[in-house]
Parts: structure tokens; C-alpha cells; sequence
């Protein structure tokens, strides 16, 4: 609803699909330029069915839609595919897929902006599997808006509040790239595939983190119409590893590919960013897995005989990038390797207790144990494995979300958190459903989108009202997962990410996280049945949700209480 | 180590705190025996007041998420009592709260 309006971070777009990574609800949100796009060319969204008997792209022009030939782009990268079409249609914004999406990876996902990449749940492989090579969007329709000119006055007001906010400007100059070596030493980030500790087995991070990755920039970006302006342009003239244009690495690139690697030559890592960008892949996913691979490799479970020749080592950006290319092409060990962690995993006998990943995701570079309300989140939502699930991590973080008064939260405590826990990730539910950034959530007044939604709408809407919202829209999330036979209680739990067995050196020595507790407490406070995670049929009914009653009824033998 | 002479301790710290302070490394020279209370009594008094308290809140610059001594986590103001030794290292963890 907000996109394309005055609020802050008018600009988030998402693709919703059944995840073939997962098998559940799959979803994956992206900046960019490409979403308020859609809207001037008329259109709030795009429903997709079936598969086109050849690569096509849907062209979207001022309320018209029609699918073209996408013979001569099938098999260009996602940036190329990205210039070609705005060179055929100026003014124009594409949402393309790599070929990593063409070869189904299901690690990929959708570009737009020549590098951000709505990336996790492997919706790239959707578009892949129907032959859609992108969907390009061009018009100028202004938003129709219930109070316009109350909207740019919001709009104004809260742009001056976040300029005067010290932790604003630090995020604008450095946006995620300030916590690389941080979160290797606290404990934070995973190193060397979530087996490690940063000081004692990387001690060198900060050579990939803060001024060191800054120094590559060599222009400012931001998302259409934001404010805050996180990103950034980098280039490397590394003999080695060259990069002519490519988005800042963010953090959780930088943390996969460097900590969880034990990787700390920046200019590779800027090297992978844009592979995978090329590739249209998950940047998070394939760090994983490559970090997958080398523990197998180092544990003999594979050899170079598995790896077409590639002596796989922690550190040694030659190797990780080769593994990369051949991932992204889909060969020979690429291939095995192309579709994730799990699936990796399947095909490599006793590799089961190396395999770090949610319900067939790759967890984000935060690590449950050190923000135990982000391991509960990556296990309890509909979409495992995300960061951007919002919950109490925020304050077991130190993190505020303006304008909302939360109590304060002991990170090591597991009882008590369920209702702080679903009202969080109920607002964000709602909040990032109208189509805004996270780092806006967290940086900016929660009165910023109750009014602005309410001038936009016309619909008094209020913190109550939002959490309602995002009640339902978590339910309806759930219930296509369970529906689709994938409990979320029943996901996989990687034993090295939750502390069993605990890892006993590093600040997470002895940590053992009681998933069970929060999981539980959050269902309950949700209105959903605590040991299986179904909507209770009240609380459907309550939402006003009671046509998808029947389907949980059929759920519930099946996802008995583990 | 000849008696009477100090312990250093080394203390890394990150993000706006480093700003704040111009660098990322400081070094505090204790008395024999000094614990981890009396190491910020001497960061507060030598550097910046506001050492003496250490918020885990991401919107002071002096905000500290985890504190790691030596590799470990430590917890202050529990641990005050914690004796130091010469050489050690702490890292103090900035607030990551903003989702990043
Ligand atoms: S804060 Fe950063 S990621 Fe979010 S909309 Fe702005 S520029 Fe894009």
C-alpha cells in the first residue's frame, strides 16, 4: 500500500511463491527502483500461473500487460539482461532472473537495480521453472492517495526527525558493513560453518569490516525516494579479483563469505557479490554452502576427485570463488551443491551434522546463540531461517523500535517472551507487507506509518490495528505451510547453530538455547496451538479467517506435537 | 612481572564508541589484582565518562551488547568482581539492534 507513496522507504517489493526450497510458504522482499515501477505502470501486483512454452518477459506499460518473446535473453546474466531491456525500453524497471534462476537453482532469486536481489525461499527458481525471463514496468501514474498533500507533510516531519538522529547518519555512511569484525568476536556472526569463534579462528576479519570495506565506495545509493540511503557502489582494481561496479557487499555477505570462510581478502568477497548477482543467486545461501563444502572436504567426506580438482580450504578465496563459478553454472560439483545446503547434504553420506540450515534454508549470519529470540523466529515462522522475521532479538540486541514501548529483555531467558515476541513480528508483518524497510522500522517513529498509512488509505489505523493485521497475515502464512504439509515444528534444527551440543570455546561457550520455551510461548501468545504451531480455530475465526478453518482441520492429525 | 609494577589490559571497541573516541584499541594500566569493575572506574576516568555505564542500548554511542574477555563472555555489572590479569583483552560489543 505504501509504495510508491511519501513515507520513508516507499519502496520495497515482494515475490510470493511456494518455496521449492522449503516446500512452504516462500517469500523474498527487495529495495530498489523496480517496485514503485509496478505502481506507476498501474498495477499493486502481479499474479503469475502456469509455465510459458518458451522464455518470455511480461511487459508492463500504463495498465497494460503482455508477454514477449525472451529467446535472445535466456542465458544473459542478470545485470546484462537488466541493461539490455532498459536500453530497449527507456524510463523503464526490470525485475529479471541470472541463470542460476534459468538452471533452477534453488538458491536463486529476483534482481532488479543491477544487483539487489530479492533473494531467500529460491523464487528465482519459480521464475526459471515458468520461463520468465523478467517483468519489465514502465509508466507514470501517480499513486492515487486518500490525503496527498497530508502524506508529503508526514513525509517531510519525519525526514527532518531522522536527520538530527546520530545513529541515522552512521547507518547512512556505513549501512551493515559496520558490525563484520564485531559480530565475529561477540559471537554474532557464524564462523567457519558455525563451528568456530572469531577471535581464536579469525582473528583477521577486520581487514573485511568498516573503514577497510568502505574505502571500495565510490558513490552513495539509495532505494527509490529513501532518506536513509544505506547503500553504496564499489569497485575493486584487484589483480586477482577485479570488480568494475558492483552494490556494497552487505553484511550478512561479508559475514558468510568472510567469517564463515575464514576468507578475509575483501576484494574476493566483493568479487562474490557480484557473481552472484550475475548468477541471480543468495548470497547467504552459497556462502553457506560453500562453507558446507569445505568442512566436508576437510573432514574427507569429499575429495578432489568430488570436486573436479578444487582443493576446498578454509581462507583460500581462489578455491571458494572457483567452487562459486561452478555453482553458479551448475557443474560438476557445482551441481551438487547448487541447490542448498540440505539438499547438498542428502548427497554426501555423513555430512548430516555439517549441514547448517532451517527447514531446508540457510540461516542469515546471526546466530541463535547469541540472540536467542532470532533462533526462535527462524524456527517457528512459515519462512524459516530469516533475519528479517522480526521478534524480540531487537531488544536482546539492544535495539529499540521507536515509538514502541517494549520491557526490558534478558537475552539469556527463555520464559516470558512470547507476547513481546508476537507483537513484534506482528507489527512487522503488517509494516513490511505495505511495503517498507526494515532499517526504516528500527530507525524512525512508529507514528511514521501509522499516519502516513492512514492518509494514504483513509482508514484510521492505530499500533492495535497494525498488530491485527499482522495476526492475520502470520496466520495465513502458517496455514499455507501447513497446508502444503511443512510444519514449521518439525523443521530441521541444526544441532551446531542452537548449542547441542554446546560449542565449548568462544563467547558462546556453554550456550544452549531453549528453543522449545520461546517457540511454544510465541505460538501461545499468538493464539495457536503451542506444541504444533496450528492457528487455533478461535483465533481464525476472531481474524476473521474462518474460511481456512476446514484446512487446518485436516492439518492438525498430522502435525501432532513432536 | 616486578612487583608493584601495573597490569595493561588492552580493550577493543567498535562502531560509534571507536568514533566517539578516535580509536579502536586503549589500553588501561591497573594495579596488581584490579578487577573488571575498577578496569571501568579507569576507562571512565581516563577516556570518557561514560564508561561508567555501559547501556545495552543501541541509540547511546557508549551502548555495549557483549562484552568477550579474553575470547570469553563476561557480564558486567555481575561479574565486577572479576579479578584481571596482565595482557588481558576485552572486546566490547556494540548494539546490533537495528537489524542489519
Ligand atoms: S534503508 Fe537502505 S535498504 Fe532500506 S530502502 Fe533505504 S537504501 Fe534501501
Amino acid at each position: 500500500m505504501l509504495v510508491g507513496s511519501p513515507a520513508i522507504t516507499p519502496n520495497r517489493w515482494t515475490v510470493v511463491g511456494k518455496s521449492p526450497l522449503t516446500g512452504g510458504w516462500g517469500d523474498a522482499n527487495c529495495g530498489g527502483y523496480w517496485g514503485p515501477m509496478l505502481k506507476a505502470a498501474g498495477y499493486d501486483g502481479v499474479f503469475l500461473k502456469g509455465i510459458a512454452d518458451r522464455p518470455v518477459y511480461l511487459f508492463i506499460e500504463d495498465g497494460t500487460a503482455e508477454l514477449r518473446d525472451a529467446g535472445d535473453l535466456w542465458g544473459v546474466d542478470a545485470l546484462d539482461t537488466e541493461l539490455q531491456l532498459r536500453e530497449r525500453y527507456p524510463k523503464s524497471q526490470s525485475a529479471v532472473i541470472g541463470t542460476g534462476a534459468e538452471k533452477l537453482s534453488l538458491m536463486s532469486g529476483v534482481v532488479n537495480d543491477e544487483g539487489r536481489i530479492a533473494a531467500r525461499s529460491g523464487m528465482g527458481a519459480v521464475m526459471g521453472a515458468k520461463k520468465l525471463k523478467a517483468i519489465v514496468c514502465r509508466g507514470t501514474a501517480a499513486l492515487p492517495m486518500h490525503d496527498a498533500a497530508r502524506a508529503n507533510e508526514i513525509r517531510k516531519r519525519y525526514i527532518r526527525e531522522m536527520a538530527g538522529n546520530p545513529k541515522v547518519k552512521y547507518f547512512t555512511k556505513y549501512g551493515t558493513i559496520n558490525h563484520t569484525a564485531s559480530s565475529a568476536f561477540g559471537g554474532d556472526s557464524p564462523v567457519r560453518n558455525w563451528a568456530g569463534s572469531g577471535l581464536e579462528d579469525f582473528p583477521s576479519a577486520e581487514a573485511i569490516s568498516d573503514d577497510n570495506m568502505l574505502a571500495h565506495e565510490y558513490k552513495k545509493y539509495a532505494c527509490w525516494k529513501c532518506n536513509i540511503a544505506c547503500g553504496g557502489h564499489y569497485r575493486t582494481d584487484d589483480a586477482q579479483f577485479p570488480v568494475g561496479k558492483t552494490h556494497k557487499p552487505e553484511y550478512e555477505t561479508s559475514a558468510l563469505w568472510g567469517n564463515n570462510l575464514l576468507n578475509d581478502n575483501i576484494h574476493s568477497i566483493m568479487k562474490a557479490n557480484d557473481l552472484c548477482n550475475r548468477y541471480g543467486l543468495d548470497t547467504i545461501s552459497v556462502g553457506s554452502v560453500i562453507g558446507f563444502a569445505i568442512d566436508c572436504f576437510e573432514q574427507s567426506l569429499i575429495t578432489r576427485r568430488d570436486t573436479d580438482g578444487i582443493e576446498l580450504k578454509w581462507g583460500d578465496a581462489a578455491s571458494i570463488m572457483a567452487l562459486a563459478d561452478k555453482i553458479g553454472k551448475r557443474e560438476g560439483i557445482g551441481d551438487v551443491l547448487a541447490d542448498g545446503v540440505m539438499r547438498a547434504s542428502q548427497k554426501i553420506a555423513g555430512s548430516e551434522a555439517l549441514a547448517v540450515h532451517i527447514g531446508g534454508q540457510e540461516p542469515p549470519a546471526h546466530d541463535p546463540r547469541y540472540a536467542p529470540s532470532w533462533g526462535m523466529i527462524y524456527a517457528a515462522d512459515a519462512t524459516p531461517g530469516r533475519h528479517t522475521q522480526m521478534a524480540a532479538w531487537v531488544q536482546e540486541n539492544g535495539g529499540t523500535i521507536p515509538g514502541i514501548d517494549t520491557p526490558s529483555v534478558e537475552k539469556y531467558t527463555y520464559t516470558g517472551k512470547g507476547g513481546l515476541n508476537a507483537h513484534i513480528n506482528n507489527l512487522g508483518q503488517a509494516v513490511f507487507s505495505a511495503g517498507v524497510c526494515m532499517f526504516a522500522f528500527t530507525r524512525v517513529s512508529f507514528s511514521e506509518w501509522t499516519e502516513t498509512i492512514e492518509a494514504v488509505s483513509g482508514v484510521p489505523t492505530s499500533v492495535e490495528s497494525l498488530d491485527e493485521i499482522g495476526q492475520r497475515v502470520a496466520a495465513i502464512r502458517q496455514a499455507f505451510s501447513l497446508r502444503e504439509g511443512i510444519s514449521p515444528v518439525n523443521y530441521h534444527i541444526p544441532g551446531r547453530a542452537y548449542g547441542d551440543p554446546p560449542i565449548e570455546k568462544g563467547p558462546l561457550a556453554g550456550v544452549v538455547v531453549d528453543l522449545d520455551t520461546l517457540r511454544r510461548e510465541f505460538y501461545e501468545a499468538r493464539g495457536w496451538d503451542p506444541g504444533s504451531g496450528v492457528p487455533n480455530t478461535e483465533t481464525l475465526e476472531r481474524l476473521g479467517l474462518g474460511d481456512i478453518v476446514a484446512d487446518m482441520e485436516v492439518v492438525k492429525p498430522a502435525v501432532a506435537a513432536p | 612481572m616486578p612487583a608493584g609494577a601495573t597490569y595493561r589490559v588492552i580493550v577493543h571497541v567498535y562502531d560509534r564508541m571507536r568514533d566517539s573516541l578516535g580509536t579502536g584499541t586503549l589500553v588501561a594500566e591497573l594495579p596488581p589484582g584490579a578487577d573488571l569493575g575498577k578496569l571501568f572506574a579507569e576507562l571512565a576516568a581516563r577516556y570518557d565518562p561514560r564508561f561508567a555505564a555501559l547501556p545495552n542500548d543501541e541509540n547511546s554511542p557508549f551502548g555495549v551488547n557483549a562484552l568477550v574477555l579474553n575470547g570469553r563472555r563476561v557480564s558486567m555489572p555481575r561479574e565486577a568482581a572479576l579479578q584481571l590479569s596482565d595482557g588481558d583483552e576485552l572486546h566490547l560489543i556494540p548494539p546490533i539492534g537495528g537489524g542489519a
